[in-house]
């Protein structure tokens, strides 16, 4: 891992918004990170800026903006239009099999059709069908999913229907539904239906239309990596595992290859504890292998966390108050370790309330308060500015001088 | 180190396990002749019952209460194409262990966005649901007639109709568990999985996919208690509802409360002490009070948890 | 289609009846399930225990079971006491040591909980179906108090009606307008907060537990009488259908709870007597699984806490 010169944007947040209910969070925050890059977020308690670390990797879906990474969209775009579209029609899509359903069971049990009592179980069955659906509206992956287990039960009520229809004339329900020839047609017409539906949501152009909001795992794979500002370890495990566990979205072995112990999941695996090591040793704990997380001393913990984040192998490093806790001697010991990170290539984002740590680090410096970007630029820039002394160093500052 | 780390790669335990598996069912037999042997084979069945049930409290640290279904799932899947189609027991078995994975996805799928108290009602929800429909479903299941003379286990066309065969039958299918659960343990699945117990939210910042990996821990779980209950079947030559009731899943949580949550090695332990002593219960007991036996269980679950919350053998280093 | 119905709307009245009855009962019973997860976040599985004990209590000191019996008002009030103590005991002896446990710790030892007591109550009275000595319960009851065609309301029936809507009113002045069911309330919105402001926690629980109990007791003496039948395992089932009921009503919420009570009774009645009666215990299942999957938060619920 070669250093690298402040480049090409990594990141780039435009326009974030972040409601909670009726309390705004994030307020259109626009911000971008560059690789190699060292970019503080600073501002008062409760400015939101861990709300926009967590839109950032998808723990919360931002309300609206866009945010790309290395070339990828990480916000789905649907325009609320195009979702009432798509959830309109998946209702008419579970309508027309609520009309189905009762149909399909008047074979497996023709005289309770008319009951009253199975019409209504019936219709809750649909109502949940149409529960099923509503998915769609977000254009979630498993919504796809769903739609084959669709095509599967109406290709089979339409299979069933044909092969059915001879005894089934004797059966006295026939006598009672009059509209019996239109049953198989009926259901070949449903099971197309499903299938174009099908089809169409796989469309790549459709998907893009649709855009897709990705999963927090595969931003991490995607290469951001993060920390949390109340430490989230893997508290029962030993350090070595949650450094590991950290190596998991850069490992492929599978069920069978563990089970049967095929030699490649083996080489991974031993390959895993290597880089895991070596991840620990780089942050420090080159000796605290076999320790419980759960019972390192606070700052080894909050090292133990940068350890697990960069063991995936991120381009992109989050650390939410990395300092936060720590003694002067820890402090300093973190700006050299961030400076290391930094020097290996990885940019870093970080939110930190120590103005000693962030004016050190820093080479710019974006300000949040009330969720609102109220300035950026370089430490010195900001410590200048009028807007940020007011908001915030003018209590703060004086007091982490003193 | 923990024993479980130990299982399948350290050398020095080989030999005793060995020694002991060979030897012990034999020495009792003079004493007590078939009985023994019978009594060990259930151990055995409970303590794969015991691993599969593990992988879900025990890894993902979900609470399931309804693993039975399962078990009384793959012992009609097995029971049911023996009955009918006179399978062999190596065909039957997979396809138990398939349809039991089947319906644990089928019934994970749905809960994974529930927080843990509601997942466990859905569990214990489901199992009582499948049961129900054994009970009544009098066309497939025969219902509360339950379904007799279920062909004995085979191999290679050979019927395995001595008690010993049927025990070193349900040993291997135990090593072959075990060395499946072992072996998950120590790799990225496993670590995985420990991680969705930890936190959820870090384990999907660090690149697990929480979703697909509770569904195969579910999927899992179910197939191994299918796979017990499809040689428990084969084994027991009758099923009948009454067997896989809410109690059963009870006592199969109690045997990995007793051994310790997340502990393989205590899951084995917890079957090994508490089944043989149901048994013993059950001989001391008058025959009408033989159910009060499960009061046992119930004690032990609650003085487990409020003193000893982690097991015999806990997983965590003190 | 129509005349169909309408031929069988005596059946379809004596039904309502039925159902409601019985949902009155459930909701008794669920009331004490949502009280208690509205204020320590547990489900209480030993609930249904409670309530087969207050059914066992009253037929034994009725029929004279521990040697001696009791006139009839006297017993039904000794053994709701008994319940409510009872229910405070296992609140004491079983989840207080485990407030600051994993909340998987608690809910196994309800479990637990839950099966000892069961066949502690196998061990005492023995596994067979007891009924009520009919000369020890008023005469009364068993008459019918309305008969409308075919449609028959007996004063059981319409004491267990009263009684559940008495001692709903009653409790809903007791959470709204005491000093415990203000303190009640404070708990379940933040625990911490609430013994921060003196609150005693652990007085307040215990007199949830104590209320839940009773109005659990009170359910069992009056399901004993109803069926006339009483035996280890009610609890068994009877818990599981309240527990179904608090969900669909939103568990913690307790309107929720006699509204589900209701429903569910009502939805067994009619389902077991038109669609099948051996699928009758399934219906709250399905109930229970479909309500948690599709609105865990029920019909009233309060967002639970979020995972995040």
């Amino acid at each position: 891992m070669a250093g690298r010169k402040t480049g090409e944007i990594l990141l780039k947040a435009h326009n974030v918004v972040k409601k909670f209910g009726g309390l705004t969070a994030v307020k259109e925050v626009s911000l971008d990170v560059r690789a190699g890059e060292i970019v503080g977020l600073i501002g008062p308690n409760g400015a939101g800026k861990t709300t926009f670390f967590n839109c950032l990797n998808a723990i919360a879906v931002p309300t609206s903006g866009e945010i790309t990474f290395a070339g990828h969209s990480l916000v789905s775009q649907i325009s609320p239009a195009t979702s009432r579209l798509v959830f309109r029609s998946g209702l008419l899509f579970a309508l027309l099999s609520l009309l189905w359903l009762p149909l399909v069971l008047g074979v497996v049990w023709p005289e309770t059709f008319f009951r009253l009592e199975a019409v209504l179980a019936l219709s809750i069955l649909a109502l949940f069908r149409i529960y099923l659906l509503r998915p769609l509206s977000l254009f979630r992956p498993w919504s796809r999913l769903l739609l084959i287990i669709f095509v599967l039960v109406d290709g089979i009520c339409a299979v069933n229907w044909l092969w059915r229809s001879p005894e089934f004339s004797e059966v006295s329900f026939f006598n009672l539904f009059p509209f019996y020839p239109l049953l198989v047609p009926g259901s070949l017409l449903l099971l197309l239906a499903s299938l174009v539906l099908l089809l169409l949501f796989n469309l790549p152009r459709v998907k893009e239309a649709f855009g897709q909001h990705l999963r927090a795992d595969v931003i991490t794979r995607l290469g951001i990596g993060r920390t949390f500002q109340n430490i989230r370890l893997f508290s029962s495990l030993s350090a070595l595992d949650n450094v590991k566990l950290g190596r998991h979205c850069r490992t492929r072995a599978n069920f069978f290859g563990i089970v049967l112990a095929l030699p490649q999941a083996r080489k991974e695996e031993l390959d895993s504890a290597e880089k895991a090591a070596e991840c620990l040793r780089f942050v420090g704990l080159g000796k605290q292998l076999v320790s419980r997380a759960g019972s390192l001393p606070y700052g080894d913990q909050r090292r133990l966390e940068i350890a697990r984040a960069l063991a995936t192998e991120p381009k992109l490093l989050l650390l939410d108050e990395p300092a936060a806790g720590m003694n002067p001697t820890e402090s300093a010991e973190l700006i050299t370790l961030v400076r290391r990170i930094s020097q290996a290539g990885i940019a870093v984002l970080i939110i930190e309330h120590d103005m000693k740590v962030i004016m050190n680090l820093a080479d710019r410096i974006y300000v949040l308060d009330h969720g609102e970007l109220i300035a950026s630029g370089t430490p010195v820039e900001v410590r200048s500015n009028a807007k940020v002394i007011e908001a915030y160093l003018g209590a703060q500052h004086a007091a982490s001088e003193a | 180190m923990h024993l479980d780390d130990r299982l399948f790669t350290d050398k020095k335990l080989y030999l005793p396990l060995l020694a002991a598996v060979l030897v012990l069912p034999w020495l009792p037999m003079g004493i007590a002749g078939p009985y023994v042997l019978r009594v060990a084979t259930l151990t055995l069945v409970y303590m794969v019952l015991a691993l599969g049930l593990n992988v879900v409290p025990g890894f993902t640290g979900l609470l399931d209460l309804g693993y039975v279904g399962f078990f009384g799932l793959g012992a009609y899947t097995a029971g049911l194409l023996t009955v009918h189609y006179q399978w062999s027991l190596w065909l039957v078995l997979p396809l138990a262990a398939l349809n039991g994975a089947f319906w644990g996805i089928l019934r994970g799928a749905p809960t994974l966005r529930l927080s843990d108290d509601y997942f466990a009602i859905v569990t214990f929800g489901f199992s009582e649901l499948i049961i129900l429909v054994i009970r009544n479903e009098l066309w497939l299941t025969r219902g509360p007639m339950g379904v007799p003379g279920i062909a004995q286990p085979d191999i290679f066309g050979k019927v395995l109709d001595q008690p010993w065969q049927a025990f070193y039958l349900i040993l291997f299918f135990l090593f072959l568990v075990l060395w499946v659960v072992v072996k998950i343990r120590s790799s990225r699945l496993g670590r995985a999985w420990f991680a969705v117990r930890e936190d959820e939210i870090a384990a999907e910042c660090v690149g697990v996919n929480v979703a697909s990996y509770k569904i195969i821990a579910f999927a899992l779980s179910a197939a191994i208690g299918a796979l017990a209950g499809a040689f428990y079947a084969r084994w027991f030559r009758f099923i009948h509802p009454d067997m896989f009731k809410f109690w059963e899943s009870i006592l199969i949580l109690c045997l990995i409360v007793f051994g310790g949550m997340g502990s393989i090695t205590g899951a084995l332990l917890g079957a090994l002490i508490l089944i043989p002593l149901t048994e013993l219960l059950r001989i001391v007991l008058p025959a009408e009070l033989s159910n009060a036996r499960y009061l046992l269980f119930g004690l032990i679950i609650v003085f487990m948890m409020r003193w000893r919350p982690a097991g015999l053998l806990p997983v965590e280093k003190e | 289609m129509l005349a169909a119905i309408l031929d069988q709307s005596s059946l379809f009245l004596q039904q309502l009846v039925n159902g409601i009855t019985l949902g009155s009962i459930y909701a008794l019973i669920a009331v004490g399930y949502t009280m208690v997860y509205g204020v320590i976040q547990l489900i209480n599985f030993a609930h249904g225990e409670i309530y087969m004990m207050g059914a066992f209590l009253s037929f034994s000191l009725l029929s004279g079971f521990f040697g001696f019996g009791l006139p009839f008002g006297l017993a039904v009030a000794v053994s709701v006491l008994v319940c409510a103590l009872a229910g405070i005991l296992l609140d004491v002896v079983a989840y207080r040591p485990l407030r600051r446990a994993p909340r998987l710790a608690a809910l196994i030892t309800a479990i637990g909980m839950s099966i000892f007591l069961q066949n502690l109550a196998l061990l005492i009275w023995g596994g067979q179906i007891q009924s009520f000595p009919q000369n020890a319960i008023p005469a009364l009851l068993s008459e019918p108090a309305l008969q409308l065609g075919d449609v028959v309301i007996s004063w059981l029936q319409v004491v267990i009606l009263s009684t559940a809507i008495f001692l709903m009113l009653a409790l809903h002045l007791i959470v709204h307008y005491t000093r415990i069911g203000r303190a009640m309330r404070a708990i379940s919105q933040d625990k911490t907060a609430a013994s921060l402001m003196g609150v005693n926690v652990d007085r307040v629980v215990s007199y949830t537990f104590a209320i839940g109990s009773g109005l659990g007791g009170v359910a069992g003496i009056l399901v004993g009488l109803y069926y006339n039948a009483v035996y280890p395992t009610m609890g068994y089932f009877a818990g599981i259908k309240a527990f179904a009921a608090a969900v669909l009503g939103g568990i913690g919420s307790i309107p929720g709870a006699i509204l589900g009570g209701g429903i569910l009774g009502l939805a067994e009645v009619f389902g077991g007597g038109y669609i099948s009666s051996s699928y009758s215990n399934g219906i709250a299942y399905a109930v229970m699984i479909l309500v948690i999957l599709v609105k865990p938060t029920g019909l009233f619920g309060r967002h639970l806490r979020d995972k995040a």
